[in-house]
């Protein structure tokens, strides 16, 4: 659910992150290569890799949902500036998943809470 | 009025994926509403490329000779029988193409598929359905048989829809109901 949530925004073209910043423009120049195989929109979505290795792995006390594949966690990291590295780079801010010093949205929170009881309400 | 044959009854019924809703009588008036708003979200859920059932997520790539078809290359293609056949790229065919874009991988070529999305009402609840069959071939069995190219775009067997595709019917009915709508899948 909480995947779906994020690309569902994605592709609204907005941050699933609570004061998530997302450049609503996209550079001529990518615009003019992107349009030749996608929409000339910032949904995140050229080769759709990155987006399709969005995921979640369940540890002991709940979920950690990120980008793990190597080569498309770069890319993630460079749009979420999760590092100061990628604080550095040119490629423009779009996050899809908060630093941990951030929050989801509440409007997914709130959502994931809906699911969430009603998962445990079935089981009653 | 549209006649239908009971072999086209039988054939529609295959492609049915059931959610029933447990509401208020006074509520059912609502259903035509709730299954308006879920029919929207399904089709919407599968034009940014993600998959409306449950346990699945993004629509796996486009084969390469479909790209290359879209690229309007020279490219392998199959009837719906399996029996291959190579594509000109001057040929008609690639007008299929025209417009047609790489990602995401949105299951709309001529659109007439996605526009096959019905509903069917009952006393008890409401049935979201594609006409069309080529959405019972892409969620079961995959263009020419390719398991590798199945998209699920219709729950089928014990398949649920996502719950992110039900929950603004679903809120829409409790907002009306001002009571909790309890959802069930019943297997067809």
């Amino acid at each position: 659910m909480l995947i779906d949530l994020i690309l569902e925004n994605t592709a609204k073209l907005k941050s699933s992150v609570s004061g998530g910043k997302w450049k609503k423009t996209l550079s001529p120049e990518y615009k003019k290569q992107k349009k030749k195989v996608a929409p000339g929109v910032p949904n995140m979505e050229l080769t759709g890799d990155m987006l399709d290795a969005l995921t979640f792995k369940p540890y002991r006390d709940g979920i950690e949902v990120g980008v793990f594949d190597r080569e498309e966690a770069l890319k993630a990291e460079n749009h979420n500036k999760f590092t100061a590295k990628s604080r550095k780079t040119k490629v423009p801010e779009r996050q899809f998943i908060p630093r941990k010093d951030q929050k989801f949205k509440k409007e997914i929170l709130t959502e994931l809470k809906t699911l969430a009881k009603e998962v445990v309400d079935d089981q009653d | 009025m549209i006649k239908i044959d009971y072999k086209d009854i039988k054939n529609m019924r295959e492609e049915i994926s059931k959610i029933e809703l447990t509401v208020p009588i006074e509520m059912r008036s609502k259903f035509k509403q709730a299954a308006s708003i879920m029919k929207k979200d399904i089709v919407d859920t599968i034009q940014r490329g993600n998959s409306p059932v449950r346990g699945n997520r993004r629509f796996v790539d486009y084969s390469e000779n479909y790209k290359a078809a879209i690229r309007g290359e020279k490219a392998w293609r199959s009837t719906p029988g399996g029996k291959p056949y190579q594509v000109n790229p001057m040929s008609e065919d690639y007008e299929r193409f025209k417009g047609k874009r790489l990602r995401p991988v949105n299951m709309t070529l001529s659109g007439r598929m996605l526009k096959s999305i019905a509903a069917k009402f009952s006393m008890r609840g409401f049935t979201i359905y594609f006409t069309s069959k080529l959405a019972k071939i892409h969620s079961t069995e995959g263009p020419g048989g390719k398991a590798s190219a199945i998209r699920k775009v219709v729950p089928t067997g014990n398949e649920q829809w996502k719950p992110a595709v039900i929950r603004n019917a679903k809120r829409f009915l409790e907002q009306e109901t001002l009571k909790k709508v309890v959802l069930k899948l019943r297997r067809l």
